[in-house]
């Protein structure tokens, strides 16, 4: 208490620049971590691809026209399945990765969704694993990928209405969850300009792994099943593009060494041209930092000089500025550790829209770097000027 | 009390040594009112700021209630500087951007006493010093002699037994001056001692010893 009515006294004719100083480190700092939780949510997906084995395979998206779109929505799920099947049984190719959901599922008042793959998908991509995609043999177990569903635990039960299937519901078995920011591979982007990010959305539902006996026990009940719009082909040496040409004219395959590839110059654009702004912006901040603290300092020089009179070390002079200093950064460092804490959850409710971008505790981190930053200023600022002024050269120069 | 013995203070001038204190050998007993005389840069200032465990220095003993303080922390300086001595400076040394109070508060936040007892300590203090209607002033809202009182106040807010008064009169005109004197007097009545720097040898008359300081040596 004693020593916080000191440290009032220090600041207490400096609070405005110390406020506009916090403002715009705030600001600073919030820009920064954006930026790296846009690049920390690519950099998840680009790891997947990348990873694979990339020589063969194709992603293939697709341009329709919203007439081409409503045909092909209202294709029969078994006309689509045949397609696969043809094309799977080709001598050229090594396996086509689909990607199946169940457009329509409901848990209470909420769609969620389920999203159906290949276990050899799984194999393809083995760093998928990583969010939490650890299945089992149970044909009804399902890995839970929204927080909405936290509640349920590995070994719980959870109960689907399935939409085409009435009021029937399908239990399905917990296995685990998909990590934060919740997103799986689920082909559902199309369009010409693929990276890797294409393949990937928030699926807001659970993912399962395709087998004979859970698609016998959903057709049974009548569930409306969709193949996403995007598929993968892995070809065996020679690329046979005309065989994908033949049975879909929409197809639009990019080599996924290319998207790969795409995605490299997007992270570097991100880099490049993105991160120069926060970085720019947070150098002015610092810069702006030394020369208030310095300032604050010659200001108060005369008041520590009196404290030390009064029988305040030396050591304990340099604390009351070095608080002082750091209250101005610890307050914009608090509000964004709050953000990006609070962020994950505020989109998901959907009170601001975040996808794209990954918060979690590297974010933070890149936080505590800039805090670190400021905490070494304020220490090289006030030992400096301890060392350059002391209290016994300002008492005597203040009287001479 | 007070045991100074072959102190020296130098201050390095480019190359070579500038002696400010040489060879000062100095014995105050407690409860007395001594007043260091001497011509401007004769090392006044220097010679108090040692007693006042403000400044270190460059070799020589210097015992204080018989303990050897001129080899210890800065940390342990503030202690005692804070315990038992108490500044009364020319140009009072106050913040002037505070309150009254609170410069008179200023030993306590640095010294053991509870927080709650704060307030209550420095209002005694500047009762004492009798300008108690000025507490919630800001410093430099006060007059030269009101604003040497507040000093005195926060000199003696902690009940030191050594008060430190570098020409505490020197900003006032002689009749305020006077006024601090008595101030001073009655304070090393109660037993205090004091030590005055002056060139001033009406506020001299006032110590019951006066010690002359010439070039750095006692005279
Ligand atoms: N930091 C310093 N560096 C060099 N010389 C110094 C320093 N401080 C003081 N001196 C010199 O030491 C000598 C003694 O100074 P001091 O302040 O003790 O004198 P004084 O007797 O108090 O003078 P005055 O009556 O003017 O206050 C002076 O000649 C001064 O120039
Ligand atoms: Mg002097």
């Amino acid at each position: 208490m004693k020593f916080l009515t000191a440290l009032n006294s220090y600041i207490r004719d400096s609070v405005l620049p110390m406020i506009i100083l916090a403002i715009m480190l705030t600001f600073s700092i919030l820009l920064l971590v954006t930026t790296v939780a846009q690049v920390g949510y690519i950099m998840y997906d680009y790891d997947v691809v990348a990873s694979a084995e990339l020589d063969n395979a194709y992603y293939i998206s697709n341009v329709m026209s919203a007439e081409e779109f409503n045909e092909w929505y209202i294709t029969p799920y078994d006309e689509v399945s045949e397609k696969f099947e043809t094309m799977r049984s080709d001598p050229s190719v090594e396996s086509v990765f689909t990607v199946r959901s169940i457009t329509s599922s409901f848990y209470g008042n909420r769609q969620l969704s389920i999203v159906i793959f290949e276990r050899e998908m799984l194999d393809y991509f083995p760093e998928l694993k990583k969010s939490g995609l650890n299945f089992t043999d149970d044909p009804y177990g399902c890995i839970l990928a929204t927080p909405e569903l936290n509640s349920y635990k590995e070994g719980d039960t959870l109960e689907m209405s399935l939409s085409g299937a009435g009021s029937a519901t399908q239990a399905l078995n917990v296995l685990g969850h998909v990590s934060y920011p919740y997103h799986g591979m689920t082909f559902s982007s199309g369009g010409n300009n693929i990276d890797v990010s294409s393949l990937f959305s928030e699926s807001g539902g659970v993912f399962m792994l395709y087998s004979d006996e859970l698609m016998a026990t959903l057709m049974e009940r009548n569930a409306e099943i969709k193949y996403n719009p995007g598929y993968m082909v892995v070809f065996k040496d020679a690329p046979n593009l005309d065989l994908i040409f033949t049975s879909d004219e929409q197809a639009i395959p990019f080599l996924l060494r290319d998207v790969v590839e795409t995605s490299k110059t997007l992270i570097r654009e991100i880099l490049t041209d993105t991160l120069p702004r926060p970085l720019f912006l947070l150098a002015s901040a610092f810069i702006a930092y030394v020369s208030t603290t310095v300032l604050m300092f010659k200001k108060k020089e005369g008041e520590l000089a009196v404290n030390y009179l009064c029988g305040c070390s030396r050591t304990k002079c340099g604390l009351i500025a070095f608080c002082a200093y750091n209250l101005i950064s610890i307050v914009p460092v608090i509000i964004n550790i709050i953000v990006v804490t609070i962020a994950p959850e505020l989109h998901w409710q959907g009170t601001v829209n975040l996808s794209g971008y990954k918060f979690d505790s590297q974010t933070i981190l890149y936080i505590f770097g800039c805090y670190a930053v400021t905490a070494l200023i304020a220490v090289i600022v006030t030992v400096g000027s301890m060392a350059k002024h002391t209290p016994i050269t300002y008492l005597r120069g203040a009287r001479e | 009390m007070i045991k100074l013995s072959n102190i020296n203070k130098i201050y390095k001038v480019g190359n070579t040594d500038f002696y400010a204190l040489n060879d000062v050998s100095l014995e105050i007993k407690k409860g007395e009112f001594v007043a260091i005389r001497g011509a401007s840069g004769s090392g006044k200032t220097s010679l108090l700021n040692i007693i006042g465990c403000l400044d270190n220095c460059s070799s020589g003993t210097y015992l204080l209630n018989d303990k050897d303080v001129s080899k210890i922390s800065d940390g342990q300086k503030s202690k005692i500087r804070n315990e038992q001595i108490g500044f009364v400076l020319q140009d009072f040394a106050l913040i002037d951007s505070q309150s009254v109070i609170y410069n008179v508060k200023l030993p306590l936040l640095f010294g053991r006493g509870s927080f709650s007892t704060l307030n209550r300590k420095a209002r005694k203090a500047l009762k004492l010093v009798g300008i108690s209607e000025q507490a919630k002033k800001k410093a430099n809202q006060l007059s030269g002699g009101q604003r040497q009182r507040v000093a005195i106040a926060r000199a003696i807010v902690n009940w030191p037994s050594l008060i430190l008064a570098d020409e505490p009169t020197g900003q006032l005109d002689s009749k305020t001056g006077m006024q601090i004197m008595e101030l001073l007097e009655a304070l090393n009545e109660q037993g205090m001692t004091v030590i005055v720097v002056t060139h001033d040898d009406k506020i001299a008359s006032y110590a019951s010893r006066i010690i002359t300081i010439s070039d750095g040596k006692i005279v």
